[in-house]
């Protein structure tokens, strides 16, 4: 499904005049499938978009469409079921149980898809190197560690579209590639398309769409 | 899985005893209402049956209260012919017969059954008895004495006197089979009758022989007149509180049930129903808790919701995983009192009604279970409601 912008902006943003963005009060399409990059810079409302299109924020102008339906009409349970299989997060400030051990905090979300292949989930958390964590609680793990918990968790259920907000911020480079690298492969699984939001990083991933903020 | 873990993020921060509590608080509320239901459907179907059956008719026997000075001999137990003649005006009397008692010593036995005893005797008019058997006619020099006793005296016979003495239990139809041997002795006399039982009354509580043969005797064999110690009246209503009012009045008491039993059935139903509201009161109190304790637990859990929210949950989900515990604490409350309680009535509750000759339904009355449902399901209703309410607050 296509998500479609129409000189969308959010509330806080209003008063600033002269704003130059390819998205804040443009009207475009993210066609279904595509990969987006938006480099922006700190303050300009990368946040608030990421959010914005996930639901968790209302208060903007403009008309917003995913899948030809406005979301401003969603309810909460119309989002529960975007949220489910169609619409996957990877939040900048993590968002874990930190009570719960690694494997706990994925498994919440994969119980929603019906998912619970425990043997994926090892597989994907070898691959990043967080094999031996799994059954550690979050709230003892490092920020970094933190940070692929909760890029795996984004991986454990279906989607057509990913939403990332600075992903990578607490990985090294090596971390960061491998992380790329089951990104771009799960999307491509799916035929997902995904929107990579950074201060201007690329990372290690190609795109078709790249947009300024 | 998923629901083991929402049950863990969900019911971390509090205490499960508050609940468990108050699920005792609401066990004990449900109990005692259901129990104080049951009572109370019990004891009007006993009542009624019993009013039904003492004869549907209003016959009151009447006789005076005895004190300590009917002991000592200061105070006559009779009616004068004032007090009868203040009875029979009472708007409520309809009509009147007076008990005649016997002013001689008589005793009577059955030389089949080696059974002897010393016995009194009444007479009232005939027009008062419930039953009208064929041989109660008697006449001078008639050699058989007819009797009338009280179903309630065989009953005595059968299940006090007789075991005791390792006498034979009789039915009705047997004993009228037996002659018995009657002496009676008085004003220097002392002779020998036959007589049989000839029916049995269940509308007064007496030995009774035919009015003319009481009143030969009592001029055969003894010079007192006497006052009648008893008297029978026909009333419309037995549980009229004028008759109630007369009666203290004039400190007279009825052996009749019929009064006792109204009187006795209101107040039980009324402590009933007090006992009834008592339990009423600790169930709602306990809901309120339950319902609070829910209310605290979602509004820790705030952080907790909003994220699963977050990623995907369905609020009523959530509640789902809120309410299922209530609802096993629920059926296990709902499977313990009824449970209880049915022990309870068959084994103690009915057996007791049924040893006073009383009827009762068998096992546990329909309105008490349905009630119990009604109240179950009602509880759950209102805490999922509710529950939903909080959860979506908390978004």
């Amino acid at each position: 499904m296509d998500i479609v912008l129409d000189k969308v902006i959010p509330h806080p943003l209003l008063e600033k005049s002269e704003l130059q963005s390819d998205i804040w009060q443009k009207s475009l399409i993210f066609k279904e499938g595509s990969l987006i990059h938006i480099a922006a810079p700190s303050g300009s409302g990368k946040t608030s978009l990421i959010h914005i299109l996930y639901g968790l924020r209302k208060d903007y102008q403009g008309t917003i469409e995913i899948g030809n339906n406005n979301i401003a009409a969603f309810d909460i349970n119309r989002w529960a079921d975007l949220r489910q299989d169609k619409v996957s997060i990877i939040f900048q400030d993590l968002r874990l149980f930190p009570d719960f051990t690694g494997m706990d905090n994925i498994l919440l979300k994969a119980a929603l898809a019906g998912d619970t292949n425990e043997k994926d989930i090892q597989g994907m958390a070898e691959m990043l190197g967080v094999g031996n964590l799994l059954q550690k609680k979050c709230r003892l793990m490092s920020q970094g560690e933190r940070q692929r918990i909760t890029i795996i968790r984004a991986m454990t259920q279906p989607f057509e579209w990913l939403f990332m907000d600075e992903p990578f911020s607490h990985l090294d480079e090596e971390n960061t590639r491998k992380a790329c690298e089951l990104i771009v492969s799960e999307c491509r699984k799916r035929k997902a398309g995904f929107i990579m939001a950074s201060l201007g990083e690329e990372y290690f991933m190609k795109y078709d769409t790249k947009l300024k903020l | 899985m998923k629901k083991n873990l929402l049950t863990k993020i969900l019911w971390r921060k509090q205490s499960i005893w508050q609940f468990v509590f108050a699920c005792i608080g609401l066990l004990v509320g449900l109990f005692v209402v259901l129990a104080a239901l049951q009572l109370y459907v019990d004891v009007d179907f006993a009542i009624n049956r019993k009013r039904q059956k003492l004869d549907k008719s209003e016959y009151l026997v009447l006789n005076k209260n005895i004190g300590l000075g009917n002991t000592f001999g200061l105070s006559k137990s009779g009616f004068s012919q004032s007090e009868l003649r203040n009875i029979e005006d009472q708007p409520f009397v309809k009509a009147q017969g007076e008990f005649i008692s016997n002013q001689f010593k008589v005793g009577a036995s059955i030389p089949q059954l080696g059974f002897y005893s010393e016995l009194f005797f009444e007479a009232v008019p005939d027009r008062f008895l419930d039953i009208q058997p064929d041989r109660w006619d008697w006449r001078q020099g008639d050699k058989e004495i007819p009797i009338i006793t009280s179903r309630e005296f065989l009953n005595l016979y059968n299940f006090g006197f007789a075991p005791s003495q390792s006498l034979p239990q009789l039915s009705p139809s047997t004993i009228s089979k037996f002659t018995l041997n009657v002496f009676i002795e008085g004003n220097g006399k002392r002779d020998q009758y036959k007589a049989r039982i000839v029916g049995f009354s269940d509308r007064i509580s007496s030995i009774l022989v035919p009015v003319r043969f009481m009143e030969y005797a009592n001029k055969m064999y003894s010079e007192k007149p006497a006052q009648p110690s008893r008297v029978i009246i026909k009333v419309e209503d037995p549980s009229d509180p004028e008759v109630v009012k007369y009666l203290n009045k004039k400190g007279y008491q009825t052996d009749k049930d019929k009064l006792k039993l109204s009187q006795v059935g209101d107040a039980a139903k009324i402590l009933i129903s007090i006992v009834a509201v008592v339990g009423i009161l600790f169930l709602i109190l306990s809901l309120i808790i339950i319902i609070i304790s829910y209310e605290l637990i979602i509004s820790k859990a705030r952080d907790e919701i909003q994220l699963l929210i977050q990623l995907g949950y369905k609020p009523v989900t959530l509640s789902r995983q809120l309410i299922i515990f209530f609802l096993i604490l629920l059926s296990s409350v709902m499977a313990l009192v009824f449970a209880g309680l049915a022990y309870i009535i068959i084994a103690y509750l009915h057996p007791l009604f049924t040893d006073n000759g009383f009827q009762v339904t068998e096992g546990m009355s329909f309105m008490v279970i349905l009630t119990g449902l009604v109240i179950l399901i009602t509880c759950l209703v209102l805490n999922a409601v509710t529950i939903q309410k909080n959860v979506l607050k908390q978004v």
